[in-house]
């Protein structure tokens, strides 16, 4: 199984992610719920996302000290979905010119209904240079 | 023997370069627009070892990096991690990015030496190119001098990185700000409270209030302190929270901490870095045009903390004699002592003048001595103006010393003007009101009104340039404000140390704070402005602000002036003007009128004639 969603390239395609979701308010309600502990601040916007069975594939911003272990994957159920938060755990104040990297990451699907519907909490971001 | 004469030439040369680059002036565009944060554009072309890292698919620039050597550039380790050699390039001596001058080189690299240790410390790395760069490398700061600069110390860090606090502006053209050494426990407390923790291998510049900070594009980049007119590479720009932020300074890797590291990696101790995914490759690239007997080998020099230090005279002789005689004194003479300095006794076997009528020998105690170890004698030297405004001759002693057999000190004499200024003249601080002059057209006045000394260009001729001049008694801060206004682009306004350019306005409205520390001894300091064109109806120059802060002498209570100034009762005007007297005499000591000689010899191209001169302080046993 494999979502994506790209960004790059002033693309946006974001279609799949969200499609099975048929309830979008009710499902969006529940993830403030579940994902209360997460702190919003942290959770980075992507510059695009691509979801395998295992792991997670997104483009992140780079000022030259963001790598892999600088972020964690939250996999949380809420009813009929399942909500993936990706939270920077330490801030990159590298001054390196921004550029885009892919970051991946293991998910840890334990615990959790499979095929269900992930619904990422992220906001989503264009690249515009 | 150290014979001053064959230098003469060279140091023609090297005065060329100085006195064409302040002639032709620099294209400087300053619209007072926020830059780099809080910045202003660079001056074009005046950073040779200045250098852009750039990808070397698309060209765009991505971190700055300095020129260290001629196959070597430095740069934060954060820039070239997980790169691969061949994915970037350089652009030495970069100013425009969008511009391609003839002053910029770029080449590609043939090795990365990331620090070993880089994580949260050790942001540093060094990239060999693939061919030398004809340029001159910046200095690196080494300990002492690291050790030797105050906190609040301004120093210049540069870069085409950021200039927006709150979104996206990269600009193409180089951009420069001053940020001041900041508190280093201070910096690390306020840092602590973010969990950030700042080693002794970093440095930390920048206001409290914030407002002036480098930013993302910009890491890599150096931060720079000047002394005299030498520039010296202290930082590398690294990290901070957010830029330009109140209480968090920028965050700059020390340089000081990793001359030994530098030093290996420049010379092939490390193994060079491969990031993942790159093959290891063989030392295929061309050594370029420039072989390595063709330059020096910089390393053991821009290490050493000395190397500021300027070169000796034997037997504790001045590099040179300069007189400056002003109307009203058409005679001035000038002395120094010759001491042996030597274990064995020294015979002086004759002292003698080139021929010329405008020197005269006229106190004279050494001809056909015999001086024992720490004996001193005495020479006196007048000289008389004419009406020609410049005299060079030579001094000549001959000596039985089988390493210095003859010495020869160069003569310099010249007609000046006194610049007059009126007693309430408040434009400066630190510096005698006496000690002030001028040269070229009769346009530098002091303006009571606006506590500046201001120039207007009206009462300059096209292809004439109008100086204004004093000394200084180093080691000291030197800060001050400059301005053009209302000028033509042709025409600049520079400021100079010793005879070499530091900094220069040309533009229609330009304005520049500037800051430096003089090292010890004697220094003219000189603001020139040239007018290559017609002005503008109203142009302007002007130099405000001018403060000198002598170190070790705060106020009138260091110990040279004694303590009679209490700081409960303040002093009388009495005492202020007997301190006034004692400072003057401190600053400008013997021949301090002579500053204005430079500004000749600099118009007449013989400004690098003129070596710094250090106040070197003998203790003679016995002067006969």
């Amino acid at each position: 199984m494999s979502y994506q969603i790209s960004v790059t390239n002033y693309l946006f395609s974001a279609v799949i992610l969200l499609a099975s979701s048929t309830n979008f308010a009710s499902e969006r309600q529940a993830a403030e719920t579940s994902l209360d502990t997460v702190d919003k601040v942290n959770l980075v916007a992507l510059f695009g996302i691509e979801l395998h069975a295992s792991h997670v594939l997104f483009k992140v911003m780079s000022n030259g000290c963001t790598s892999d272990k600088h972020f964690e994957t939250l996999l949380v159920s809420s009813g009929r979905s399942l909500e993936l938060g990706i939270e920077r755990t330490k801030r990159d104040r590298c001054r390196r010119k921004p550029k885009l990297i892919q970051i991946t990451k293991e998910l840890d699907y334990s615990g959790l209904a499979p095929n269900l519907p992930i619904m990422l909490v992220n906001p989503l971001q264009i690249h515009t240079r | 023997m150290k014979n001053t004469r064959p230098n003469k030439r060279m140091k023609r040369s090297a005065l060329a370069t100085a006195i064409s680059m302040f002639i032709a002036g620099t294209a400087y565009s300053s619209d007072y627009s926020t830059r780099i944060i809080g910045g202003a554009n660079a001056p074009a072309d005046t950073y040779p070892w200045m250098v852009s890292v750039k990808s070397s698919d698309d060209g765009e620039h991505f971190c700055g990096a300095s020129l260290i050597a001629p196959s070597y550039v430095m740069t934060a380790a954060h820039c070239v991690e997980d790169v691969r050699a061949e994915d970037i390039k350089v652009t030495v001596s970069e100013f425009d990015l969008e511009a391609e001058s003839n002053q910029e080189k770029t080449v590609a690299i043939k090795h990365v030496y990331l620090h070993e240790s880089y994580g949260d410390d050790n942001d540093i790395a060094v990239l060999e190119l693939a061919s030398a760069i004809n340029k001159t490398p910046v200095k690196l700061a080494g300990v002492v001098l690291n050790d030797s600069i105050n906190i609040g110390s301004n120093m210049t860090v540069m870069g085409w990185g950021n200039q927006s606090q709150d979104g996206e502006n990269f600009p193409n053209l180089l951009q420069e700000v001053q940020v001041p050494l900041a508190d280093f426990q201070q910096c690390k407390t306020n840092y602590a409270g973010i969990d950030v923790d700042i080693t002794d291998n970093m440095l930390c510049a920048g206001l409290v209030e914030g407002g002036k900070d480098s930013c993302q594009g910009d890491s890599g980049g150096p931060l720079l302190f000047q002394k005299d007119s030498d520039w010296y590479q202290t930082g590398i720009v690294s990290h901070g929270e957010g830029c330009a932020q109140e209480n968090f300074f920028g965050v700059y890797t020390k340089v000081s901490s990793y001359t030994t590291w530098i030093s290996r990696a420049t010379s092939g101790e490390l193994e060079p870095y491969v990031a993942d995914g790159e093959q290891s490759y063989d030392d295929d690239y061309s050594d370029g045009d420039y072989g390595d007997d063709e330059y020096d080998e910089h390393t053991d020099n821009e290490f050493d903390g000395d190397d500021y230090q300027d070169e000796d005279m034997p037997f504790g002789l001045p590099l040179y004699l300069e007189f400056i005689a002003t109307e009203d004194e058409a005679v001035v003479e000038e002395s120094f002592e010759f001491l042996n300095e030597t274990d064995s006794a020294i015979a002086i076997q004759g002292i003698s003048l080139e021929n010329d009528q405008h020197f005269a020998l006229t106190g004279n105690t050494c001809d056909a001595r015999t001086l024992d170890p720490e004996q001193a004698c005495e020479v006196q030297i007048a000289y008389t103006a004419g009406d020609e405004e410049f005299h060079e001759s030579a001094l000549s002693i001959s000596l039985n010393d089988e390493e210095e057999p003859l010495v020869e000190i160069p003569l310099f004499g010249a007609l000046f003007d006194e610049l007059e200024l009126d007693d309430d003249f408040d434009g400066m601080d630190g510096i005698d009101d006496e000690e002030w002059f001028f040269d070229g057209d009769d346009a530098w006045e002091g303006n009571s009104e606006e506590g500046a000394f201001t120039l207007s260009a009206d009462a300059v001729s096209v292809n004439q340039d109008a100086v204004l001049m004093t000394e200084l008694e180093g080691p000291g801060t030197l800060e001050f404000e400059m301005t053009l206004e209302g000028d033509v682009s042709g025409n600049s306004l520079s400021f100079m140390v010793d005879g070499e350019v530091v900094t220069t306005l040309s533009s229609e409205r330009a304005a520049k704070e500037h800051s430096m520390e003089l090292s010890e001894g004697e220094h003219q300091v000189a603001w020139v402005y040239h007018k290559a064109e017609q002005s503008g109806a109203g142009a302007q120059a002007s130099v405000n602000d001018i403060e000198f802060e002598q170190e070790g002498q705060d106020g009138f209570d260091d110990d040279d002036f004694g303590n009679e100034f209490s700081d409960e009762d303040g002093p009388s005007d009495e005492e202020v003007g007997q301190a006034v007297d004692t400072l003057a005499e401190a600053v400008g000591g013997a021949g301090s009128s002579d500053s204005l000689l430079i500004a000749i010899m600099m118009l007449f191209g013989l400004g690098s004639l003129l070596p710094k001169v250090r106040t070197q302080r003998t203790s003679k046993e016995d002067i006969s």
